[in-house]
């Protein structure tokens, strides 16, 4: 992109700043559909404690970093994953927790269930399961803060920057 | 030359506040996860010393939106209201004995009367924010700051009396002999519950209230405008606490160590106290909240003023002695309306309710009705 | 023991006062009488059963499709016309269509079902909402599913699927073309799918309407509150319709579907071991319910009985599973009021009887563990001793939990007096388990109607008076305590033996009829209502969920509560979203 090397300069140390406060500092959104949130709310109990890696679960989608879809999404919740997603702030992360939200499931083969929320958001992190432990959900979390501390870029900004010009 | 003085003092101040504030923030997560056999944070710096400072800067890095339908310019100025008067307290706050920031004989009045405005910013806030959780968030915070300035300052009003003066640093000193909380647990216990609701802490969260209203006032609120009503709510933990402890506990004076060392002891041990009811007590709901408020509270501080002019006049072991009987008084009634309530709506519905449909009852009417059918 | 001699003499006096209206009919090997009448009797019939026979508790209501008569038979079939299309409304499938209703007498614990035939082509059949409140939710269900129509209903439009959906799905000529395509998804997320309320919602009485319409003298208008479905306290994707005056409900309404996974449809196509699978995941704080209700039902189809090991097995797990699904309500209970701390707490516990499902079945949640005839595997050694030492300490853990809410001054002050539902109210909305038993309606299905193991192993059941949020939380925690005891009464009782009867055929394959088994689930009464037709897999599989009809009796506990009030309520209802939208 259009920037020269001088600045690049004075800007890298703020960039590791930023990418070292994502990389510790998680808050995904309390958006739990099905089983799989059961789960979810596991991960906040005392004996995963998701606190000990600064991820800390928020209500309100404006001040979450990430969306944890955990579980089944028919037709009737669609619309209202998608406005979730878009009222989130940018930088923002989707993990699909479990086969349902992977690909429906069992009940892909339903004739209201959404076989994958990759069709409506851009998804960051596959956890399979189903339901996935809470372990599983804590390394998908550690996974994404791995990431952003070495300055990668969530899927929705890679369909952004990938797509041709 | 004063200029650069008094502009490396507010500096100062403002950083030694700020650190607190995140000092604060970090003894919340982590003494509520002990409490609640957590550990709470521990993967950023030293047992997650650093984690308010991640939290802080990711929060700066992300997009700030206005929702549509926002009212614009309130909406961007709400958090700077919030934020502001937080700050503003210390302007009048004595540190120790040799440092205040100004020396007010109405430091009491000045603190009230600037920490009255915070509860303005949820208000815009909420009322801008274009949302439902948010506006009635907000009306919850003006119901709420009315409610409960009013006994708040009654109870400070017998301190002011005992001390004679309204200057913070004067009822410091007039604590030389014997601190406020002796004679006047009444009145410490009316403020310590309006401090409370005034910090919009358990049990009195009403405004942020987050099973009922997602997040409240900030429900609309990302990035740094959310990190300052954020901050604000911390940093008013932190002042509150120094303002009970100049107020009931003495401030800086207790034995052997230096005067600041025992400031920050009492005043972490009161956040403490804050984080520790936090952690233990359910949410009241509004139309209790106002109760307590105005039938309680209120009542109970004019009455501690009347305890207070009848110890003035006699001596102050007869203060200290009504005050505490006030308190134990006030805790037992408390207690008792508590465990007692909705006794009375209990009782008319268990005798509009049918008689107890025991299945004994019940097997002998069907069987004569079937008998009767047979027959 | 009942026996079913016994029965069919208690039910004999039924059907001598049915004459004329009714008919007697078989409904499978099971022992529950069934009466087949026709739409005009219908409200005739369920009078005279409700009124003059105490039948007053609505079990069931439901539909189902005939199977097409057997060639085999040697009766004469008509050449099948073609298949409706998706999208036919009002056409009456070929074979014709029976909605089912079930009546239970809380006095004996009888049971019957109504069939009534819709067999006119027209597809109606006379609402029952005026007779109970809870049918009108339960019809437009039916309605949303079925496509039955039922007149005189107050508010007859889907329920569980969106407004724009096409065709009826639970009808077999139904297709659905091995799912959702992503066309379809990208067509959904375009419109929020149902029309917002304050354009379609009608209000259901005058006096609701005079509340509605705002302050005649203030000028006032109500907010509107869409609460949910992504919603901290909604336990899931509930939404709730509210409508305030300042902090006050005037008028309060649930919706939801928001997580119909079309559980009832995918059944019909699986074989009925795989059943459980799926069934696993409507309740899924509470799975080893929804397996049995369907194992008991399906073992009274085939006739087989499961051994007395596999009997004590699922009593235990089943009161273990109820523990773990209280757990997570006095979780929620405590959060919705506002303390932090209970959630934890309970959440440490619940992880200890983690483990021992972990161990036993392999799963955390989602079990797949009982089998026609009994159980999957045996207990791991060594792990009953294990169990009864925890179990031992299990009222210790319960005291705990409890220190933090029972006595809490702002816990009772938030809970006693608050969202009471009267014995009358929970009769009329068909509310089961603690919720009712809080109610002083001592309905305990554990007690009433042993299954499994537990005609051998006493029940104490825990009621209450008053019927507030507060009862209903005495009651809850009064179970976890008695499911600990009935737990270790069951693991010392384990007599030794199989598994598994060893007489169960590999081919699971019962012989064509229906059967409707209930257990007591932690939020009630839950039914299988399963139908055989001669293949490997069910012809119809209905779930009756207690928390569906517990949830529709919550805008009379709502209305006239604060915003506060709605949340503590609602948590001490203990709704499980993939239970009532199946």
């Amino acid at each position: 992109m259009g920037v020269d090397d001088q600045t690049r300069v004075l800007i890298a140390p703020i960039q590791q700043l930023m990418d070292w406060a994502r990389g510790h500092s998680m808050w995904p959104l309390t958006f739990g559909t099905a089983c799989c949130a059961i789960e979810m709310m596991c991960c906040g109990s005392a004996r995963y404690d998701t606190d000990r890696f600064g991820i800390f679960f928020r209500n309100s989608p404006r001040q979450a970093d990430c969306m944890i879809v955990a579980g089944t999404i028919n037709l009737k919740m669609a619309p209202r994953l998608k406005l979730l997603y878009e009222q989130m702030a940018e930088p923002k992360y989707v993990i699909a927790m479990g086969s349902c939200a992977i690909g429906g499931g069992p009940f892909s083969t339903g004739y209201n269930v959404v076989n994958g929320v990759d069709q409506i958001v851009p998804v960051d992190i596959y956890v399979p399961g189903c339901p996935p432990r809470p372990e599983a959900l804590i390394n998908s979390l550690l996974l994404l803060m791995e990431r952003n501390s070495k300055g990668e870029r969530s899927a929705a900004d890679r369909l952004v920057l990938e797509q041709p010009a | 030359m004063t200029l650069l003085k008094t502009l490396i003092g507010m500096l100062a101040l403002v950083m030694v506040v700020l650190v607190n504030t995140i000092v604060v923030m970090w003894c919340e997560r982590k003494w509520m996860g002990h409490m609640q056999s957590r550990q709470g944070p521990m993967r950023t710096g030293f047992h997650g010393a650093l984690q308010p400072f991640a939290d802080a800067l990711k929060l700066l890095g992300k997009e700030d939106l206005v929702p549509a339908g926002a009212d614009r310019i309130l909406y961007l100025i709400a958090p700077i209201i919030a934020f502001t008067p937080s700050i503003l307290v210390y302007a009048a706050t004595p540190w120790v004995a040799a440092f205040t920031g100004a020396s007010f004989d109405v430091g009491i009045f000045m603190v009230f009367a600037i920490a009255a405005l915070f509860p303005v910013g949820i208000l815009v806030a909420g009322w801008s924010s274009h949302n439902k959780y948010s506006l009635i968030g907000g009306f919850r915070a003006a119901a709420q700051q009315i409610s409960y300035e009013v006994p708040m300052i009654l109870a400070v009003l017998g301190v002011v009396m005992l001390a004679g003066s309204m200057g913070l640093q004067q009822i410091v000193e007039a604590q030389a002999g014997v601190w406020n909380v002796i004679t006047q647990p009444f009145a410490f216990i009316l403020f310590f519950v309006g401090m409370l609701a005034e910090l919009n802490r358990t049990p009195f969260d009403m405004p942020e209230a987050e099973s009922e209203l997602v997040a409240g006032f900030n429900t609309e609120y990302s990035s740094m405008r959310f990190a300052l009503f954020f901050v604000a709510e911390y940093m008013n933990v932190f002042t509150w606490s120094l303002l009970t402890v100049l107020l009931f506990l003495g401030g800086w004076s207790g034995p052997l160590l230096p005067g600041i060392v025992w400031l920050f002891l009492k005043t972490y041990l009161l956040v403490f106290v804050i984080i520790w009811v936090r952690a233990t007590f359910p949410r009241v709901r509004v139309d209790q909240l106002m109760e307590i408020g105005w039938k309680l509270l209120l009542p109970a501080a004019l009455l501690n003023v009347l305890i207070t002019a009848v110890g003035i006049v006699t001596n102050l072991v007869v203060l200290s002695v009504l005050e505490f009987a006030a308190a134990a008084a006030l805790v037992w009634l408390v207690s008792r309306l508590g465990k007692h309530a909705g006794d009375r709506v209990r009782e008319a519905a268990v005798e509009r309710h049918a008689p107890p449909r025991t299945r004994a009852a019940e097997a002998t009417v069907a069987s004569t009705e079937t008998e009767g059918a047979t027959a | 023991m009942r026996t079913v001699e016994a029965a069919a003499e208690r039910i004999a006096p039924v059907f001598e006062q049915l004459a004329g209206v009714a008919d007697r009919c078989i409904l499978g090997p099971g022992e529950i009488p069934c009466a087949r009448t026709s739409p005009e009797d219908l409200i005739d019939v369920i009078r005279t059963l409700r009124d003059q026979r105490g039948f007053t508790h609505l079990t069931l209501l439901t539909a189902e499709e005939l199977q097409p008569p057997k060639p085999a038979d040697g009766e004469q079939t008509e050449a099948a016309p073609p298949a409706s299309p998706a999208g036919a409304r009002e056409q009456l499938p070929q074979t014709g269509l029976d909605m089912i209703y079930g009546l239970t007498r809380a006095a004996d614990g009888t049971t019957i079902i109504v069939r009534v035939a819709l067999e006119d082509g027209s597809l109606a059949v006379p609402t029952l909402s005026h007779i109970w409140a809870g049918a009108e939710q339960l019809e437009r269900e039916v309605y949303d599913l079925f496509g039955v129509h039922f007149d005189g209903h107050p508010n007859l439009r889907r329920i569980v699927l969106r407004d724009d959906f096409v065709g009826h799905p639970l009808r077999k000529a139904f297709d659905t073309n091995g799912g959702v395509s992503s066309e379809a998804v990208v067509e959904a997320v375009k419109s929020p799918g149902d029309a917002p309320f304050e354009e379609t919602r009608r209000p259901n009485s005058p006096s609701e309407e005079a509340r509605l319409a705002g302050d005649p003298v203030l000028h006032s208008e109500r907010l509107v509150l869409n609460m949910g479905p992504q919603h901290p306290s909604m336990h899931g994707v509930l939404h709730l319709w509210l409508a305030l005056d300042g902090e006050q409900v005037m008028a309060s309404e649930p919706t939801h579907g928001y997580l119909h996974r079309c559980i009832e449809k995918l059944c019909e196509s699986l074989n009925y071991k795989a059943c459980t699978a799926l069934l696993d995941r409507s309740d899924y704080v509470s799975g080893f319910h929804t397996e049995l209700a369907h194992i008991l039902a399906l073992e009274e189809l085939m006739g087989i009985e499961s051994t007395p090991k596999a009997d004590y097995l699922r009593v235990m797990l089943g009161e273990l599973v109820r523990i773990t699904s209280h757990h997570t309500w006095f979780a929620a209970a405590g959060l919705d009021t506002g303390a932090l701390t209970p959630f934890l707490y309970a959440f440490i516990d619940r992880e200890k009887i983690l483990d021992f499902f972990e161990a036993i079945t392999g799963a955390r949640m989602m079990f797949n563990y009982f089998r026609p005839g009994g159980v999957k595997a045996d207990m791991p050694a060594g792990l009953a001793e294990e169990m009864k030492a925890y179990l031992k300490t299990f009222d210790k853990q319960v005291d705990e939990c409890e220190s933090l809410l029972t006595g809490n001054e702002i816990f009772r002050a938030r809970t006693r007096g608050v969202g009471l539902l009267s014995p009358q109210a929970v009769i009329d909305h068909c509310v089961t388990g603690p919720m009712a038993r809080a109610s002083g309606i001592d309905i305990d299905l554990r007690r009433d109607e042993p299954y499994a193991a537990y005609d051998r192993i006493p029940v104490n059941v825990a009621t209450a008076m008053v019927g507030d949020t507060f009862d209903r939380y005495t009651v809850r925690v009064a179970e976890m305590r008695e499911s600990a005891r009935i737990a270790l009464a069951a693991l010392e009782g384990m007599p030794e033996g199989p598994c598994v009867n060893p007489d169960v055929p590999r081919a699971i394959k019962p012989p064509p009829g229906a059967a409707y088994r209930r257990v007591e689930s932690p939020r009630g009464e839950l039914g299988v209502y399963l139908v055989s037709d001669g293949s490997a897999q069910p012809w119809r599989l209905k779930v009756r969920s207690p928390a569906f009809s517990n949830l529709h009796s919550a805008p009379t506990l709502l209305n006239g509560g604060r915003i506060g009030d709605v949340v503590a309520v609602l948590g001490s209802v203990d709704v499980v979203m993939g239970e009532i939208d199946r």
